[in-house]
């Protein structure tokens, strides 16, 4: 196989900068203007914690590109992960929605590592090419991905 | 799940938000305001000082301002007489009709509630699952027809019927009086261990009444999946390759089964503290859901208007909870509805 890179768009990040930039104005704002109760400045200030938690990690996203090649799966830049196909001892794929109707939503790809995980979102260009790799490479090392997982991967149109 | 809980946390915001608009509209909508009413009164009795009285509350609570105003101070998030004063630092405004902070007014009922609404859930959890897994394991014994026709019953029976019957049987036949949630006694008295014993004591009928219905309608819900369940093909598999029927159930078809208990979260929260205020009326019981009726009957515009914010922030929070837990448990793509992206 040869080595092949992926990165998440510029659009997807500018999107998680504003949803940050607003979790965190709406969060830490009252707690520096309003004078909240104790019980409001604590879950307000845990609000903007999170948000500042996504800031972050949308600025290591920015930041990373991910590769595969015939010996693993590697995340490049800051926080730089890599394990070797032999290594994985699962790979899960998951779906998550907001919708009452669970439209409309988003996959998250882990690959798990004898210490560390890989966890990818489908916002990513080239997940669902991402994704068929993997599991093609993990499956002809024995690793099956459990129920909830091959549901999910034959909506990607990949047969597990 | 992060990113899941961001964009959780994010609807939550403008869903508050609406919520809180809804809620003053509402308790704004009837004409005229509660100290409008009392002024008429304390007219026509010629009661001058409370009437400048009323007049500085009026101004206190801005309740002369216009609505957009009102609304802003009330939360907590536009000036109003006493600088930032709202739900959101902590003050829930004035009661005109218990002319008490509602803080105060709620502070007991709302302990007294919870301790009720608490018991009705664990009471109807302890009951409805045995029996329920029982229904699904055993379907069309004798056993589950018995069950079946106790969780029609139950649905079918309202609870502040059953409320009255009870009380009139315990009167007539045992010459007992049911209602309350404690001995008259140790109304309005500070907590010890005697008003805790007889709350205890007063506990078990409200729970039995309160708690028939949702157990029956628990008992239904949880056989239907559970039996939805183990028709399912891994299930008939790993019963051909002999797995204990005890572990198979636990193992899988019980958990995927146990999705709406957790789906249920969101509406247990503020059931926790205004639920049953039907019977709570019926049984005399000293909880919040007849002083929320009260209020909204009389206007009490800040104890119905701050209650009933507090009790959506509850369900609101709740449903936050379940989502989680729900995405937790089962990230799973429906192939029916939408793709991923």
């Amino acid at each position: 196989m040869n080595t092949r890179s992926f990165r998440y768009p510029a659009a997807a990040l500018r999107s998680a900068y504003a949803l940050a930039l607003i979790g965190m104005a709406i969060g830490f704002g009252p707690v520096l203007f309003a004078q909240p109760a104790p019980l409001f400045r604590w879950l307000l200030g845990a609000m903007g914690v999170v948000f500042l938690v996504y800031f972050a990690r949308t600025v290591v996203r920015q930041q990373t590109w991910i590769e595969l090649d015939a010996t693993g799966i590697c995340v490049r830049g800051l926080l730089g992960v890599a394990i070797r196909w032999d290594d994985v001892r699962a790979v899960r794929l998951s779906y998550y929605s907001t919708r009452p109707d669970r439209s409309g939503g988003w996959m998250e790809f882990i690959v798990q590592g004898p210490r560390r995980s890989i966890r990818v979102e489908s916002t990513l260009d080239g997940f669902a090419a991402l994704v068929r790799e993997s599991t093609r490479e993990t499956g002809a090392r024995g690793i099956v991905p459990d129920e909830r997982s091959r549901v999910n991967l034959q909506a990607l149109g990949i047969a597990a | 799940m992060l990113n899941y809980t961001i964009h959780r946390i994010l609807i939550m915001i403008p869903t508050l938000l609406v919520i809180s608009f809804v809620t003053f509209v509402i308790i704004q909508l009837p004409p005229g305001d509660y100290l409008s009413n009392q002024i008429q009164e304390l007219k026509s009795s010629g009661d001058s000082a409370a009437l400048e009285r009323v007049e500085f509350l009026r101004r206190q609570y801005g309740l002369d301002k216009p609505f957009v105003e009102q609304y802003g101070a009330w939360l907590g998030i536009w000036p109003g007489e006493r600088g930032l004063s709202g739900l959101l630092q902590g003050d829930w405004g004035w009661s005109f009709e218990h002319d008490l902070p509602v803080s105060e007014v709620v502070g007991d009922r709302l302990m007294l509630s919870f301790v009720l609404n608490f018991s009705t859930i664990l009471f109807t959890w302890a009951v409805a699952f045995p029996i329920g897994v029982y229904a699904a394991t055993h379907q069309y014994s004798w056993g589950d027809h018995g069950l079946t026709l106790f969780g029609y019953v139950g649905l079918a029976t309202p609870n502040f019927l059953l409320a009255l019957v009870l009380m009139y049987f315990a009167n007539v036949q045992f010459g007992l009086s049911i209602g309350g949630i404690m001995d008259p006694e140790h109304l309005g008295q500070p907590w010890s261990w005697d008003k805790a014993r007889s709350v205890l004591d007063h506990l078990w009928i409200p729970v039995i009444v309160i708690g028939t219905s949702g157990t029956a309608g628990m008992i239904r819900r949880l056989r239907a999946n559970l039996l939805d369940e183990l028709q399912k093909q891994y299930v008939v598999t790993a019963r051909a390759k002999g797995m204990a029927p005890t572990r198979l159930l636990v193992k899988y078809p019980l958990r995927m089964a146990l999705n709406p208990f957790i789906a249920d979260i969101g509406n247990l929260l503020p059931s926790v503290i205004s639920g049953s205020a039907i019977v709570a009326v019926v049984l005399s019981l000293q909880t919040s859901g007849p002083m929320l009726l009260d209020a909204l009957q009389s206007q009490d515009q800040y104890l119905a208007g701050s209650f009933l914010m507090f009790l959506s922030l509850l369900a609101v929070i709740g449903t936050f909870i379940s989502d989680l837990l729900l995405a937790a448990l089962d990230p799973r793509i429906r192939l029916t509805g939408g793709m991923a992206k």
